[in-house]
């Protein structure tokens, strides 16, 4: 289930010791690719994105991501009707010229979804044949379907997507291209650390317009924000010859620090930034102070586990597990050798998981939205894996939000705890 | 092939994780893909469910499907294992019905102890209600058997259901009705049952299905069976509530007669019903005979939902509320011809339709002003500006409220009645203020009015609470249309209905009519919550008649045309 892109590391980091990953091999428990529409149709705001599914995939958008529809919403689901099985060739042609009518995207995904994957549905021929049709709008195939890919892998596939997009820059034009759809306020706060380190920015993929991607040739150096981008790193890489920064994820102090430090040793600059990073936890001391000695348990969905443990560990947290859809060898490799000794499970075994809980009594549980009321209702205290997507985390500007995630539920436990009313809760009444 | 934005149902196994999660000691095993868990999340987050959802998935995916490995065995074992069941439900999804397996195969290879069913109703066809009713038919249908009567009366509750629209509440409503009848309850189903509840069923007097779409099929087979009388019917109203209570002593009496048994009917006086033991059951007659009752007779009402709901809902808005119910429809296809002929006499406008943008688009059509519907009706009059209460399915994490807010029975007729009493004024509060002009203007005159008043009254009722005005409804319209400005009504609301009020405020269109000094001053007088009402109504005519200049006569001579 891997994503075997060859995004050819260089062979210096191999061989330092890692993190230990156990795979269960158990499915993952995530939302499907098609939730990644949730986040980026308001991130990039001249796109449609359109499923190709059924009435579940339409059931779940409105009920994963908690989305009614207002006005013209710019995703929807062409959906598979019953007559539609047994038909030879799936037309969408008049959906795709409504969306085109009504919206006038100026580009429209066509994400794919388990019914078409089942009846081997040629979707990406489909996509061709739509692009371009209507007011020229190009119709892009994007694999997002739920046999495969989790809410932050489609995301991954997205994202690629653009490369068509992606002006070619001339050789000689040495730039950083940051990739990964973050919030702005955290882009133009790296931006600015970039710049202060006097780098080049050529801008950040994807845009919230198609028009204004910025151009990848081959001296861009392509530096990857989110650790479920093996795909697009390893598709540019391929087609521009670019080069790849290969360090930690610019998530929490410590994170940021190397990344950033890393960055700059492309554009052959020395840079310490271990001042900036005891200034940013030195601020943090408040919330890492409610942090340390806790014992935290990940079950693992969203793909920012690794990161996010990275960070937990740097704050005094003992993460008794962190569970992970899957790991990356090489595309993670420098988060596996700065997680050494860390216990990693890669598909983990959800029953299992929760048997371990029930006997380890972590003081935290970071998990999907399902398993968290329950787990509170045994007095277990949880936080939503799903938040750490939609939170601003990114770089030293992003670590308040990043430790306010974990600080925020223990001291809201801490708080109610002193009441005199546990006769009233679940398991005691 | 159609566009979909949002639909009224979910598919087939949301029904029947419904029916699990009601239960107890049954687990449904889902065949899919693992996005199809999505379902789980609504148990625990909307319903705010305690255990975690009794619903496991056999994942598949690429991987296993390319290596013709199938995982559903296992499953099997695993939740057996863990769980140790009396019922395991295998369902399929949309994508994973289509590989056509022989899940009853699947399921002996599991080989265990645990009985396994396996219910795949094709989720082309059947969407959540029908997979869900038909889940708890078949289990009415394999696990009982005739039995004798219970020796005090009593009765069967089918339909309450895990993520059902106020469901728990209804069940609370319920009770105490039968408490007061002097029946006993005995077994609900399928919330919070074992499968050993099933097996009693046929032990009860007679059962009450009170949804069309839960459980009346479960109810009929019951009777027909072994001989329990359903009693169907839906108690929302005061008079669809007095006639169940009939209906019910009816077949209880009359099951009393044929099998020999002891019991005589006995109609408790009425005040046994209410909460406090001495009111009316339901105060719904009462306040719709109170005086300021009279305005809602001209109140168009549009009504839509599930069946049960809209049904109910058309008839006590039409019959017991006095409203004009201007439309009334249903997103249950299934029962399109049944629904027609329940609500025709209370409307001449029905639609039966699944897609939102068809009731979007009567709606727009209909402006009706008040709206009884949906989630997606809600939404929909939001952008209309028309005031929406929700009375029905698809389920929202609002409709799990922690108060006692039944829809059935009578303790149901007097919450509707206050949801749509308190939905029909505030949307009359919104529209006159939006009328009569900016109430960014007016909450400021208003806090300067009030500010003026405290300075000369030391004594505040209540110093904490922001004064906010409020426009009292129809009379004082009318008062101001006929020219005699009264003073502004005043009262203390809650804070928080402040923020909403002046988003919802428009601000009045600058004009370039000349007004003298005396027609302005005459203009001032208004009070200011109409004075852009009159300021329009004046500067029309002005415009119409080709007067260049607003004099004080003018003014007056609009006035008197008004009134």
């Amino acid at each position: 289930m891997t994503i075997s892109e060859d995004i050819g590391l260089t062979s210096s980091l191999v061989g330092l010791p890692e993190a230990e990953v156990i795979r269960e091999d158990n499915g993952y428990h995530a939302f499907c690719g098609l939730t990644c529409v949730g986040w980026l149709y308001q991130k990039m705001k001249d796109s449609f994105f359109l499923i190709l599914g059924t009435h579940t995939c339409a059931h779940l958008l409105q009920n994963a991501l908690g989305v009614m529809i207002f006005a013209k919403p710019r995703y929807g689901v062409a959906m598979i009707e019953e007559s539609d099985l047994s038909s030879p060739q799936i037309d969408i042609s008049d959906i795709v010229k409504d969306i085109v009518d009504k919206h006038h995207p100026s580009v429209i995904f066509l994400l794919n979804s388990c019914t078409p994957e089942i009846m081997k549905v040629d979707f990406e021929g489909m996509a061709k044949r739509m692009s371009g049709q209507f007011d020229n709008t190009p119709v892009l195939p994007v694999r997002a379907d739920g046999l495969e890919y989790t809410m932050t892998q489609a995301e991954d596939s997205v994202v690629m997507s653009l490369l068509q997009f992606v002006p070619q820059a001339p050789a000689g034009d040495k730039r950083v291209v940051f990739v990964g759809a973050i919030n702005d306020v955290n882009a133009a706060e790296i931006q600015r650390e970039a710049e202060k380190l006097g780098l080049p920015v050529a801008g950040f993929i994807p845009t919230s317009t198609i028009g204004e991607l910025p151009a990848v040739g081959p001296d861009t150096v392509l530096a990857p924000l989110q650790p479920y981008l093996a795909g697009t790193v390893g598709a540019f890489q391929r087609s521009r010859k670019c080069q790849v920064l290969e360090s930690l994820f610019p998530i929490g102090p410590d994170g940021t620090r190397v990344f950033l430090e890393d960055l700059a040793a492309m554009f052959g600059i020395k840079a310490d930034l271990s001042a900036r990073e005891a200034e940013v936890w030195r601020n943090l001391e408040p919330k890492v102070a409610q942090m340390r000695g806790k014992r935290i348990f990940i079950t693992g969905d969203n793909m920012l586990e690794l990161p996010v443990t990275r960070f937990a560990r740097a704050a005094g947290v003992e993460v008794i597990e962190a569970g992970t859809p899957y790991v990356n060898r090489r595309y993670h490799l420098r988060e596996l050798q700065a997680l050494a000794g860390q216990r990693i499970v890669e598909m983990p075994s959800m029953s299992r998981q929760i048997k371990d809980i029930r006997e380890m009594q972590p003081d935290l549980v970071i998990t999907n939205f399902w398993q968290a009321n329950p787990f509170e209702a045994e007095r277990i205290a949880t936080k939503w894996s799903t938040e750490f997507i939609f939170t601003p985390i990114y770089g030293f500007g992003g670590a308040g939000d990043l430790a306010n995630l974990f600080v925020r539920a223990l001291k809201r436990h801490k708080k109610l705890d002193t009441l005199d009313w546990k006769d009233f809760l679940p398991g005691n009444n | 092939m159609r566009m979909s934005y949002w639909e009224y149902q979910g598919t087939a196994h949301t029904g029947v994780a419904r029916i699990a999660c009601s239960m107890e000691g049954v687990h449904a095993v889902m065949y899919s893909p693992v996005g199809d868990t999505y379902i789980n999340s609504m148990f625990s987050m909307m319903e705010r469910e305690q255990r975690f959802p009794p619903v496991t998935t056999s994942v598949l995916n690429g991987q296993t499907m390319g290596m013709g490995i199938n995982k559903l065995p296992d499953t099997i074992r695993q939740v057996q294992a863990d769980h140790n069941p009396d019922l395991i439900v295998v369902c399929c999804t949309c994508s994973s019905i289509l590989l056509q397996e022989d899940l009853g195969a699947l399921g002996r290879a599991a080989n265990v102890p645990t009985e396994v069913l396996v219910y795949a109703p094709n989720p082309y066809r059947v969407q959540e209600d029908e997979a869900g009713d038909g889940l708890l038919t078949l289990l009415v249908s394999r696990y009982t058997q005739p039995l004798p009567p219970t020796t005090r009366p009593s009765v069967n509750i089918i339909g309450p259901t895990s993520l059902g629209f106020h469901n728990r509440q209804d069940l609370v409503s319920l009770k105490r009705m039968l408490e007061t009848l002097g029946l006993d309850v005995n077994v609900v189903v399928p919330l919070g049952a074992r499968l050993d509840d099933f097996k009693k069923l046929p032990q009860a007097w007679a059962t009450i299905a009170p949804y069309r779409e839960m459980g009346y099929d479960a109810a009929k087979l019951l009777e027909e069976k072994c001989g329990v009388p359903a009693v169907t019917s839906t108690p929302i109203g005061v008079m669809a509530t007095r006639e169940w209570v009939k209906e019910l002593l009816g077949a209880v009496s009359k099951f009393a007669q044929a099998h020999d048994l002891d019991y005589n009917v006995r109609e408790p006086a009425l005040a046994a019903f209410s909460l406090d033991q001495t009111s009316a059951p339901s105060g719904v007659p009462w306040f719709n005979y109170t005086a300021d009752m009279q305005s809602f007779s001209s109140k168009r009402v549009f009504v839509f939902g599930d069946f049960s709901h809209a049904t109910t809902l058309t008839r006590m808005m039409a019959s017991e509320v006095d409203v004009q119910v201007v439309g009334a429809g249903t997103y249950n296809l299934k029962l399109a011809d049944e629904f027609k002929a329940a609500v025709a006499p209370y409307t001449t406008k029905t639609i039966v339709t699944a897609e939102f943008e068809e009731v979007q688009k009567l709606i727009q059509e209909l402006q009706p002003d008040v709206v009884l519907g949906t989630q997606m009706e809600r939404h929909t009059s939001a952008a209309f500006d028309i005031p929406c209460t929700t009375i029905s399915n698809p389920i929202h994490i609002e409709d799990f409220p922690l108060g006692y807010q039944p829809f059935l029975g009578y303790d149901g007729s007097n919450y509707i009645m206050d949801r749509v009493y308190a939905t029909a004024k505030l949307g009359l509060e919104k529209h006159l203020i939006e009328m009569f002009g900016d109430a960014g203007l007016g909450i400021k005159e208003a806090e300067e009015e009030g500010a003026q008043r405290r300075a000369t009254n030391p004594r505040p009722t209540m110093p904490d609470a922001p004064d906010i005005i409020v426009v009292k409804p129809t009379a004082t319209l009318e008062l101001v249309t006929a020219g005699q400005p009264k003073p502004t009504e005043r009262m203390n609301v809650d804070a928080g209905a402040m923020p909403q009020r002046a988003a919802i405020a428009t601000v009045a269109a600058p004009t370039s009519a000349a007004w003298t000094d005396e027609a302005q001053k005459a203009l001032k007088q208004i009070p200011f919550f109409v004075r852009p009402k009159v300021q329009k109504r004046v500067e029309d005519y002005a415009r119409e008649h080709g007067f260049a200049l607003i004099t004080l006569d003018l003014v007056y001579e609009v006035k008197e045309k008004a009134g």
